[in-house]
């Protein structure tokens, strides 16, 4: 018997992966790593982003592409790129793919995700099997790579996923009712999911900010803010065209 | 046999821990990472060891103290103990705060020997830093890897001094772990190689057959050749960087900002010679005419980042010692000067290897992707000029560009005309969705809409740029908007209009618009613009 237990120890030892999976993590947004639970986007997991979705998905994969990672974006021909550029995204380490047909989604995730580390993605037309989704799921932990799933209503992927994070609007700060314009929405962001993330963690964010970056919010109130929209004049007229006009870099 | 340098180590245990201010007797720790990096001899005899989880470490001792890293800390405790060294030689190298070595050939004449220069180094040190007396090690021994592990042997004897000629037989007997590679040290343990001495006593040119340079590289140094790589020369004396301070520089915050643009200038300078940097001597001059001058190592090519990082060590310890040691007067010149370099192998990158090679990947799998949905389908993007969020950027068939060679272009490519300043563009936050996309194809995608006043009539824009009404209720009548934001909603705030009239000159291409920010009450905000009559929502903050 301790034969036995020696030999599948000895064993065990020679099949064990030189890097454990849990040890390779990308970096996350420093405000939120130490929300997160391994303080990064693990590799070979999926995370589900919820409530400000866009901006929170391109938030969360803006450090990893400019410390050299790649990221594809899958079925989001939609999104803003001045937007990914201000939350961070290193554009030019960006693939877009789309539009996926209903039939070649699974095939077209599972290609991507094969080569490029970070892969986010819109929900498909239709919902996903079970099968599809293991299939998708086992071949992402295979890779290494992290699935994104960008603003996905419950009930379209069929498992639980990693990590889950919600960010809920909490309202838009600099404009008003006829002057001002948007200047930075404030975003009550949840963590919750699986392996140490269930903490129930919750925390206050600017998403974007006031130069479209994530950032947490501090305690008092920034006052450039406040400074702005006094400069408006207060009479519902619409503040004069020249302060819009963005300043040469 | 190569030759090898015969050096002197100052190394101080513990350094970590003991760095930032905690004593010996009572248990503290430091970590990085969650897990313990080092321990005070206290928290070690109630079992706490390195690698320890957090959680285990306070198991075994509760009352341990437990702090984060702090290597500016470290390197400032740390320089009263260079400075000791370097009253003996000028040529003083630091590769980590905690321990420094010296070449010995020159003190040890002049002192009368190795076992004359040990105990003077260590009554020197002792002075120097009383809280660590008795705790400094010093070994010797040749090469710079085999005098580390001497000063770490020798139990209370505070480091060993090894006779020339005898470091393969001091290196013989111990474990593979010190060669810090446990990848390779695990391959050779499974193959029956346990000691230096089993790795030693095979032929160069199997190892290097079978392991690579790596394993060449441990070969080496288990015969107690050196460490350098075989290709290291003293650098051309036109890559050092120089420049003067005015005012001269006293306080640490000066000092970071001088050691981080001086640093970005030699490795620009670096790169474009095509080496890196292994031993980078970093010279200051004050006020006075005092010089001072320390060596950095680094096991692998010194980064920018880290070179940086070492200059400001260095000055932040040259300025921040005890009075009387201090230089007298504020640094007027700076000077870094690469003083071994390698022909540069690529930088250094995470676990997946280079930038060309993440780039080489992702262009498989755009390869992969276009096979599938046909070439246009995996696009990459190049930066336009323009004023509204969708012209910007261009997006281009990714089968078309080769992604390697973009990858060692830095930042993103281009067209005319896109750093120039676009006037009249809407400052950020940018809008996250675009419903007509990015790039001039998504023109017919955009969602019609109305802006209704609070009577319910339409909202229109003067000939003066204002609102003939404030807006109150939004109806978006694309079947394509997600999100179920179909039919009407309250508005609670809205910002504009502001007028955009592109391209006048062109009759073809001539466009005249009006610009508005609406929030809803469910708090999405959504970008209208008004053209030729109509409303139409382009944008929404996601």
């Amino acid at each position: 018997m301790a034969d036995r237990a020696a030999a599948a120890r000895i064993l065990q030892e020679r099949v064990r992966p030189v890097a454990l999976a849990k040890e390779r993590v990308l970096e996350a947004p420093a405000a939120l790593a130490p929300m997160l639970p391994q303080r990064g986007l693990q590799r070979g997991t999926v995370v589900a982003t919820g409530g400000v979705a866009t901006s929170l998905a391109l938030a969360l994969i803006g450090p990893a592409t400019a410390s050299g990672s790649w990221a594809a974006l899958v079925g989001l021909e939609r999104v803003g790129l001045a937007a990914a550029e201000e939350l961070g995204v290193s554009l030019e380490r960006v693939l877009l793919v789309g539009p996926v047909p209903a039939g070649q989604w699974a095939a077209t995730v599972v290609a991507v995700a094969e080569s490029v580390d970070l892969v986010l993605v819109a929900p498909p037309a239709a919902s996903v099997s079970p099968g599809t989704a293991r299939r998708v799921t086992a071949r992402v932990r295979e890779q290494g790579s992290v699935l994104v799933q960008v603003g996905w209503p419950s009930g379209r992927w069929p498992e639980r996923t990693a990590l889950e994070l919600h960010a809920q609007p909490l309202g838009w700060h600099g404009i008003g009712v006829g002057h001002g314009h948007l200047q930075g929405r404030q975003v009550e962001l949840r963590v919750s999911g699986r392996h140490g993330a269930d903490r129930g963690l919750r925390s206050r964010f600017w998403l974007p900010d006031a130069d479209g970056r994530f950032a947490p919010v501090e305690q008092a109130q920034p006052a450039a803010l406040g400074r702005r929209s006094a400069d408006e004049d207060g009479r519902g007229r619409p503040g004069p065209l020249l302060a819009l006009v963005r300043e040469p870099a | 046999m190569g030759t090898v340098t015969r050096t002197l180590v100052i190394w101080c245990p513990d350094w970590p821990v003991l760095a930032l201010g905690h004593r010996r007797e009572v248990p503290a720790a430091v970590l990085v990472g969650n897990r313990v990096l080092a321990a005070t001899a206290a928290a070690r005899a109630d079992g706490v060891a390195a690698g320890m989880r957090r959680r285990d470490a306070q198991a075994r001792c509760p009352q341990l103290t437990v702090v984060e890293r702090d290597l500016d800390r470290e390197a400032r405790a740390f320089e009263p103990v260079a400075a000791v060294a370097s009253a003996f030689t000028p040529w003083v190298e630091l590769s980590w705060p905690g321990s420094c070595a010296f070449p010995t050939r020159g003190p040890s004449r002049y002192f009368g020997g190795d076992e004359a220069l040990v105990a003077r180094v260590r009554d020197a040190v002792d002075e120097a830093v009383p809280d660590q007396a008795g705790l400094v090690r010093v070994g010797v021994a040749d090469g710079l890897f085999a005098a580390r592990l001497a000063a770490r042997a020798g139990g209370t004897r505070r480091g060993v001094l090894v006779e020339p000629g005898t470091t393969p037989a001091f290196l013989a007997p111990l474990p593979l772990s010190v060669l810090d590679r446990p990848a390779l040290v695990d391959v050779l343990d499974r193959l029956g190689l346990r000691t230096m001495g089993d790795l030693a006593a095979l032929p160069a040119a199997d190892v290097l057959g079978r392991f690579g340079e790596e394993g060449r590289h441990a070969h080496r140094l288990a015969i107690g050749l050196d460490e350098q790589p075989i290709d290291a020369r003293s650098a051309p004396a036109d890559l050092s960087v120089s420049t003067e301070l005015d005012p001269p520089i006293e306080r640490i915050d000066q000092a970071a900002f001088a050691a981080k643009s001086l640093a970005d200038r030699l490795s620009e300078q670096l790169d474009g010679a095509g080496w890196s940097c292994l031993r980078l001597a970093v010279e200051a001059e004050t006020e006075h005419g005092e010089r001072l001058l320390r060596l950095w190592r680094h096991d692998g090519a010194l980064t920018p980042g880290a070179m940086a990082e070492r200059v400001r060590w260095q000055l932040e310890g040259w300025l921040s010692t005890s009075p009387g040691r201090q230089p007298t007067g504020g640094l007027t010149r700076l000077a870094l000067v690469p003083d071994q370099v390698v022909p540069a192998r690529g930088r250094q990158l995470g676990f997946w290897g280079g930038q060309t090679e993440a780039a080489a990947r992702a262009a498989r799998a755009a390869g992969r992707v276009a096979a599938l949905l046909g070439p246009d389908a995996v696009r990459v993007v190049q930066r336009r000029g323009g004023r509204q969020p969708g012209e910007q950027f261009a997006l281009l068939a990714a089968t078309a560009v080769d992604l390697v060679e973009r990858a060692d272009a830095t930042g993103l490519p281009a067209a005319a005309g896109a750093d120039a300043p676009w006037p009249g563009r809407l400052p950020p936050p940018s809008p996250s969705v675009l419903w007509g996309g990015s790039g001039p194809r998504g023109e017919g995608e955009r969602v019609a809409a109305q802006v209704l006043d609070a009577d319910g009539g339409g909202v229109g824009v003067t000939g003066r740029g204002e609102l003939t009404a404030p807006p109150a209720v939004l109806v978006l009548d694309g079947a394509a908007v997600a999100g179920g934001v179909r039919g009407p909603r309250p508005v609670v705030a809205w910002a504009g209009p502001w007028p955009l009239q592109e391209r006048w000159w062109d009759p073809a291409q001539r466009r005249r618009l009006a610009r508005l920010q609406l929030v809803l009450d469910d708090d999405s905000a959504w970008l209208m613009v008004l053209e030729g009559g109509c409303w139409w929502a382009v944008a929404t903050y996601d």
